[in-house]
């Protein structure tokens, strides 16, 4: 067993990744909650959408694609397609912050497979 | 509250003014601290009665190694009831001392303290010198209380104009702390250390490294700052602090996978979900009654692989005894057999976690 080096990496990892505290404002702080709560803020803050900043393109003339790659972007997308993309990330990613990480779902495919798809079409649909 | 461990380290720039002394002696008394590594004492030899003075206390030691024309200088001074001397050596601008630190469960340690104010050159044979000792030491807990003068990255100096040497100075000074496995210690809550007096150019010149020998027996050590006052450097605390932040999120360990009672679980619990709505909700609700139910399974079926492991081993180790004895029945022999299978598979499990955990996925991949 290589315990020791492994144990040592995450010694490592945690004393180099671990948020100690955070500044509030000019505040220098370490307590649990407070740092908590700033942090919930600041991502809150960033995924808030404030609409009325958004640029208009409406006179610009891009370049456009064939009818054809418009409808295969456009379509439905397939139980294939949904692996293939499962299958290009690495296992020990997460997709999410609830932390099923790829190596999961790819186990597990046969039996969430359904509830993936549909939920990945129902988000190409523009639903939310 | 009484911390582990706590020690301080500094670069003072002259311990002979009055001024000087109190500062240390207001931090010590603040702090209540029993360590401390002071660095560029600019004396020759700080009297008895000044230590006392500066502790309010004669129940203290200490190890000096004297300026040299006013440059330089350490001195590295301790409260008795917090460690006991067993031996130290001295080079010419530090000391590797040795002790038992008393302050919770009695440990040996080793305290470095140096300073490198010279060229590049000296730095390096320093840094030889150190990093030869460390290899050839018994004790492994190793704390470097430094003000080497030198920097790990670009960002760690500002305002001085970029020149080519800080690049191999950087290089070696990393290569020093790899070669001698030590940690660089993070700074909390500020990124600087020293200010030039006229407050063009500041660096983070000072700092605490330690052995991983050290951070198993005090893994919440961290590294603060206090402000700058008598000196143009920062007094530097490491102390121990455990900071609870309450559960600890969910975590989907790979090893599961290889126990044949989890996909069943998987498919049972997930099928057992009835959830109406869009189907981006009907994923996101399933996921998160699967994550409550897959912990209650970790924590009563698939159980603590380290308290299994010490189960089985005592178990064995038991049986063992009384094989010794020479007692062992034929259903005890076979009960052996079957525990040290039992051990060999929690053992991998025990392993897989903690690849996991350490994120050294290219080990199974075989670079």
């Amino acid at each position: 067993m290589n315990t020791r080096f492994y144990h040592s990496s995450i010694k490592w990892r945690r004393i180099h990744n671990g948020i100690n505290g955070l500044k509030v404002g000019d505040q220098w702080c370490e307590d649990p909650t407070k740092v908590k709560a700033r942090v919930k803020d600041f991502f809150e803050s960033r995924f808030s959408g404030g609409g009325s900043h958004l640029v208009r393109l409406d006179n610009v003339g891009f370049k456009s694609i064939s009818r054809e790659d418009n409808e295969m972007l456009v379509g439905i997308i397939s139980e294939e397609e949904v692996k293939e993309a499962v299958w290009n990330c690495d296992s020990s990613k997460s997709p999410g912050p609830d932390c099923f990480n790829f190596g999961f779902i790819k186990f597990c495919w046969d039996i969430l497979k359904g509830d993936v798809v549909s939920a990945v079409q129902r988000f190409a649909e523009g639903g939310s | 509250m009484l911390l582990m461990m706590k020690l301080i380290s500094m670069n003072i720039r002259g311990l002979g003014g009055k001024i000087k002394r109190k500062y240390i002696s207001e931090l010590i008394k603040k702090q209540q601290v029993g360590f401390i590594c002071l660095q560029e004492t600019k004396c020759e030899q700080i009297s008895k009665e000044k230590s006392y003075q500066m502790w309010g206390s004669n129940e203290i030691d200490w190890i000096e190694v004297g300026a040299v024309n006013n440059g330089g200088g350490i001195i590295t001074m301790w409260k008795k009831d917090c460690f006991e001397l067993k031996g130290f050596r001295s080079g010419n601008n530090f000391s590797i001392i040795e002790g038992i630190w008393k302050v919770g469960k009695p440990v040996e340690i080793t305290i470095v303290n140096v300073y490198c104010g010279g060229s590049l050159r000296e730095k390096r044979s320093i840094w030889d010198e150190i990093s030869e000792i460390r290899k050839n030491q018994r004790i492994k807990l190793w704390c470097v209380a430094e003000d080497f003068n030198a920097i790990r990255c670009a960002g760690e100096r500002r305002g001085q104009n970029y020149s080519a040497n800080y690049n191999s100075e950087i290089r070696s000074f990393n290569k020093f702390i790899e070669d001698s496995s030590l940690v660089d210690i993070p700074l909390v809550g500020r990124k600087f250390t020293w200010y030039k007096p006229n407050g063009t150019v500041k660096s983070r010149i000072d700092g605490v490294l330690v052995s991983l020998e050290w951070l198993e027996k005090w893994p919440g050590s961290k590294l603060y700052a206090e402000g700058r006052s008598v000196s143009d450097h920062c007094a530097l605390i490491l102390k121990e602090v455990n900071i609870d932040w309450d559960p600890k999120p969910f975590r989907c360990l790979d090893v599961w996978q290889k126990d044949d009672r989890f996909k069943e679980l998987v498919r049972n619990k997930w099928a057992s979900y009835d959830i109406r709505g869009n189907s981006l909700y009907v994923l996101k609700e399933k996921l998160k009654r699967l994550k409550f139910d897959i912990r209650n399974w970790n924590k009563y079926v698939f159980g603590d692989v380290n308290k299994q492991r010490v189960d089985l081993e005592k178990r064995v180790q038991d049986l063992d005894g009384k094989d010794d004895e020479g007692e062992l029945s034929v259903e005890d022999r076979e009960e052996r057999r079957q525990l040290l299978a039992d051990l060999g598979q929690v053992r991998a499990k025990q392993e897989a976690i903690l690849q996991q955990k350490a994120r050294v996925s290219w080990i199974s991949r075989g670079i």
